[in-house]
């Protein structure tokens, strides 16, 4: 239970400590925020638009600070004491307003702008870093692991066939020996049977001689004329 | 009914959204639309429904639909060739490490799939997304005790399903 316990736990803790990106890619989530966009009011959220509404928004703010101070200075020249030329006045007034906003709106709608592409495009610029890097990194990794799947399978199956290769050799080798403790035996056992009967024919051989030897010896004795008493042991001993 | 700002929901919570759509899938076009659909379907729940727990209910549909699309894709595997669609990531641990790991992870992902639906989630999501056995119970309108339960067995059937090719690790090579 313990080791059963002990896998699960590995498997679990593996599982929870696999490298994956921790943030979803820039595309998916503009993707998801624009769909939930369009169900949220149905109107496109693309940032063109967002930057459209910005520029829109601060133009009107510009236009209604212009009249704020335009209304001001009015107020301000209409309580005051009467002086020469309104009219002359008010259209300088309105020209000095226009040639100093006009400029500071559009530098820094301008700067806005620049400010908002220069960090979109360094975040796809590092995010476009770490998606190379991650893809180089799984792909060495993806041959290093396939290399090493191949190189284990062949290393495997050569093993195999060596195992397989001692095991033929020892099945003959035992083969080889058996075959010839046989043949030995087979031989040992002709070698046995010749001697015994090379064995019975000189004691026979060797029988027939001393008879043959001694009737021999028998007949020279008796043509003899002097009877040795050792022929006549032999007389008596014979009858 | 709750009015959600969806855009700050998604920016706020899109990072464990897409990791748990990701851990379960290891594919980045599944845990794409995995990513998208939860976060659409949290969209339709919350017009329809309050929602308490934005967190829980969006890790809870990821899961559901990561667990729906690794059971298809585990269904297909077992009829098409298996094309070993390996996407290794951390290069800090030497090949033979990261093979045996991602066999481990593998096994543990495919066991999973294999799981009751139900079980699957309440395992994901105490596992891998740190749930509660309330925030759990809470999101699948179940008791904690059927929590425990429904852990306690996919906990018996994955050491199950895990437990014999551990068997078949530890013995010798070549069969000697």
């Amino acid at each position: 239970m313990e080791r059963e316990d002990d896998i699960l736990q590995r498997a679990i803790e593996q599982f929870r400590n696999e490298q994956i990106p921790s943030h979803p890619p820039q595309e998916v989530l503009d993707t998801t925020l624009t769909k939930l966009s369009e169900a949220t009011c149905g109107v496109d959220a693309s940032p063109a638009r967002q930057n459209g509404h910005r520029i829109r928004l601060m133009t009107k703010l510009a236009a209604a600070a212009a009249l704020l101070i335009f209304a001001g200075y009015a107020v301000g020249r209409l309580s005051a004491p009467q002086t020469a030329d309104l009219d002359r006045l008010q259209e300088a007034l309105e020209n000095s307003l226009a040639a100093s906003i006009e400029p500071a709106v559009r530098r820094k709608v301008i700067e806005d702008l620049g400010r908002q592409w220069e960090s979109t495009l360094e975040a796809g610029y590092l995010a476009l870093r770490e998606d190379l890097t991650e893809q180089y990194r799984t792909d060495l990794l993806q041959a290093a692991a396939q290399t090493l799947a191949v190189s284990n399978a062949t290393t495997h199956r050569l093993l195999e066939d060596l195992i397989a290769s001692i095991y033929v050799a020892q099945v003959q080798n035992r083969q080889w020996v058996a075959a010839a403790l046989a043949e030995i035996d087979s031989t040992r056992h002709q070698d046995s049977t010749q001697f015994a009967t090379a064995l019975l024919s000189l004691a026979v051989a060797t029988e027939d001689q001393l008879e043959r030897t001694r009737k021999d010896m028998v007949n020279m004795l008796a043509e003899t004329p002097d009877r040795s008493p050792l022929l006549d042991q032999h007389d008596s001993t014979t009858k | 009914m709750q009015v959600h700002n969806w855009q700050r929901i998604a920016e706020e919570h899109a990072s464990a959204v897409w990791q748990t759509a990701y851990r379960l899938l290891r594919n980045h076009a599944d845990a794409a639309d995995c990513f998208q659909e939860a976060f659409l379907a949290a969209f339709e729940l919350s017009q329809r429904q309050s929602v308490r727990n934005v967190r829980a209910l969006l890790l809870h549909l990821a899961t559901t639909r990561a667990i729906d699309q690794l059971r298809r894709r585990m269904r297909q595997s077992r009829h098409e060739a298996n094309d070993d669609d390996v996407e290794a990531v951390s290069a800090r641990p030497g090949p033979d490490v990261v093979v045996q790991n991602l066999e481990l992870a593998e096994r543990l992902r495919a066991a999973i799939a294999q799981l009751p639906p139900q079980e699957a989630k309440v395992f994901c999501l105490r596992y891998f997304n740190d749930l509660s056995y309330r925030q759990i119970a809470g999101e699948l309108t179940i008791t904690s005790g059927a929590v425990g339960v429904l852990l306690h067995r996919a906990k018996g059937k994955l050491r199950h399903l895990l437990e014999p090719v551990e068997a078949e690790e530890t013995r010798l090579p070549y069969g000697t």
